[in-house]
């Protein structure tokens, strides 16, 4: 199988604490029906020892499907405390055909990466969005114990919902890199906070979107109910620059918004007249 | 909260200085002082965990109650709980721990894993054995493993090529049936018996999982692994793991047990011979027990709309109901049954040959959640 063909799932991994939920993420994607997909597991600063520790449990899980590609491990080097931008968009360097993201204490239902081909094959776009279950856990040692379950967002769908409010988490929507300019595959390095919606934005504004397949759940967002899966505690210290930088990822998109609703593109069916004209007049 | 946090302090100072004397000589984690580093980790989050889910199950009743996500933390300051948190991290990254004395050595353990399959394909077959063969055991464990073929007699390549012994009914005698022969063989020398459904597999540590449990519970406990990427809804208690029945998608079964209890009732044909199982195991005081740890990755999310399935789930809720004398439920699956069959097809007989439990056993059946058979989390 050639590279051109893979379909890559991009896994951010930065605390190597959590290897039972990378493996459990790591089995979903072992399972896809689609044989082309492949786990892109970037690791922020890890020692040679921890990654050599990720590279042998992701191995370990996909020994059982020995004719699938096999995982990649990156191990992304640098000074800056949360590299989420830099890691996604290294992650979306990679050759492939399809891409999509999941966090590693998330996973894929097995049809996944078969839905978000189909679905991009059918409708030609560039980006297709499907519903994510919500699953309220608490963790109790390595694992989580579910407390209910739930589809998310259900009431929102389509364009100019999106640019409301980002209703799409990242284990909901896939990429066909072949649709998609070189130069419009990153994240804003400058935030660390609200990188996914900007993201999005940015894609959907210039490339077709494709909301027809939110008529069914693919992936599942556990919400650790005890905050420690939450950015402002996800390394146990709760420090209130965390809240600067939601602060400043809220203050992008807002810019970003701005120059969306004063522009043509293709958000602007879904901005209101009164809203354009405001913008042109500050303009 | 306090005492909390100075016991835990006291124990990561240990643990930091221990790290600290250790880490300038970290060995590879595939060395046996490797694996020393891994236990001593796994053994100490584990108790700090423990500690965390008497505070954390302190608090989940009230956050049920409300979908007001800064609720939860009533009683907890920001401080504490950042505290707390912090304190999980620097313990779990005690990666590099100290040399241990190695374990004492167990008892060497013969597990059966058995496998009814029907008309199943090669790519299922091979995946569920590879998953196996990949599983991390512990040297006292030993598996071998048995197919039940129910389905039409054709050869399996897989199944030869493994060396993986193959019993043939020439009919479909149905799942408890099947299970029962492969399990009354294999507890000739066998100490436990893994059942498990053929289109599924093994998460990697799932067997050794299901094993260290049951040997935990002296071989006295029906243990269920749980199913991924969906579970059952069925409430488990999130500390001592007691549920309601559990699953024969995925279970280990303590040959104790079997001497005890015996088998399937074989007057299941599919389906509902794991509920009626568990709870005559529940009826002897033998617990039922999910094992959070132990993953069986089983896709059921589409199975909805298949109604033979229906049909076949009914007929077994309607002898489980007569068994377990639930007059209500035997008329809500009579009624269904008539719906999906038709007219002019008569449903199966009930009679003096079936067996049925005494009355007044409802702690331990529960038909008020229909197919669920016990109370559900969503």
């Amino acid at each position: 199988m050639s590279d051109a063909e893979l379909f890559n799932v991009l896994i951010r991994f930065h605390d190597p604490l959590q290897t039972a939920r990378l493996r459990r993420a790591l089995l979903s994607i072992v399972a896809q029906d689609h044989k082309s997909a492949r786990p892109v597991i970037l690791l922020q600063n890890f020692t040679r020892i921890q990654e050599e520790h990720v590279r042998g449990l992701a191995m370990s899980v996909f020994r059982i499907e020995p004719d699938r590609p096999k995982p990649l491990i990156l191990n992304i080097k640098g000074e800056e405390r949360d590299m989420r931008s830099r890691l996604l968009t290294e992650g979306l360097s990679i050759k492939g055909r399809f891409a999509s993201f999941l966090d590693f204490d998330d996973y894929y239902y097995p049809f996944a990466c078969s839905y978000f081909a189909y679905r991009l094959e059918e409708s030609g776009a560039a980006i297709t969005f499907a519903r994510t279950v919500g699953k309220r856990v608490f963790p109790t040692g390595p694992v989580d114990y579910t407390l209910d379950r739930e589809i998310m967002f259900t009431s929102q769908s389509g364009l100019g919902e999106l640019f409301k409010s980002n209703f799409c988490p990242i284990n909901s929507f896939g990429l066909d890199l072949q649709r998609i300019e070189a130069d419009d595959l990153y994240f804003d390095p400058s935030i660390s906070r609200c990188e996914d919606y900007e993201f999005l934005l940015r894609i959907c504004s210039k490339y077709q979107s494709d909301f027809d397949g939110l008529t069914r759940a693919v992936s599942v967002y556990a919400q650790r109910i005890d905050a420690s899966g939450s950015t402002n505690f996800a390394r146990g210290d709760y420090n209130p620059d965390h809240d600067a930088e939601w602060e400043k990822g809220r203050a992008k998109i807002d810019a970003l918004k701005q120059r969306l609703k004063s522009e043509p593109n293709r958000f602007t069916p879904f901005i209101s007249k009164s809203e354009r004209e405001a913008m042109h007049s500050i303009a | 909260m306090i005492f909390l946090k100075l016991s835990f302090q006291v124990k990561l100072g240990r643990v930091h200085r221990e790290i600290v004397a250790q880490a300038s000589s970290a060995a590879p984690l595939e060395t046996k002082r490797g694996l020393n580093r891994i236990r001593l980790f796994r053994r100490l989050r584990k108790s700090f965990e423990k500690k965390r889910m008497r505070i954390l199950a302190k608090f989940a009743k009230k956050e049920r109650e409300t979908t007001d996500f800064p609720e939860f933390f009533i009683g907890v300051s920001k401080q504490d709980r950042a505290e707390t948190l912090l304190s999980l991290c620097k313990l779990a990254k005690a990666e590099i721990g100290p040399e241990l004395p190695e374990a004492p050595a167990m008892s060497a353990t013969q597990v059966r894993v058995g496998v009814v399959i029907y008309n199943n394909t090669d790519e299922q077959l091979s995946r569920l054995l590879r998953s196996i063969e990949c599983s991390a055991l512990p040297e006292h464990i030993s598996l071998s493993v048995t197919f039940f073929n129910n389905g039409e007699d054709r050869p399996s390549p897989v199944a030869e090529k493994l060396s993986v012994s193959v019993q043939k009914s020439g009919k479909n005698i149905g799942f408890g049936a099947a299970h029962n022969i492969m399990m009354r063989e294999a507890f000739a020398d066998c100490d436990y018996y893994i059942g498990v459904n053929p289109d599924g597999f093994f998460e990697g540590e799932a067997i050794a999982s299901l094993v260290r449990m049951s040997a935990q519970k002296q071989g006295r406990a029906l243990i269920e692994a749980v199913q991924f990427p969906e579970e059952h809804p069925k409430v488990y208690h999130p500390k001592t793991f007691e549920t309601n029945w559990i699953s024969g998608a995925c279970f280990i079964y303590p040959r104790q047990i079997w001497e005890e209890l015996g088998g399937f009732d074989e007057h299941f044909f599919l389906y509902c011979e794991d509920v009626d199982l568990s709870w005559r195991a529940r009826v002897l005081g033998i617990p039922t027990l999910t094992c959070p740890e132990a993953l069986f990755y089983h896709d059921t999310i589409d199975r909805q709309g298949n109604s033979e399935r229906y049909r076949q789930m009914l007929i077994a809720g309607r002898y489980l109901a007569y068994k377990w004398r639930s007059d209500r439920f035997l008329s809500f699956t009579e009624n269904c049954l008539r719906e999906v069959g038709g007219n002019g097809r008569q449903l199966p007989q009930l009679g003096y040959n079936c067996p049925r439990m005494p009355a007044n056993l409802a702690p331990v059946n529960s038909f008020a959640e229909r197919f669920h058979f016990a109370e559900t989390r969503w």
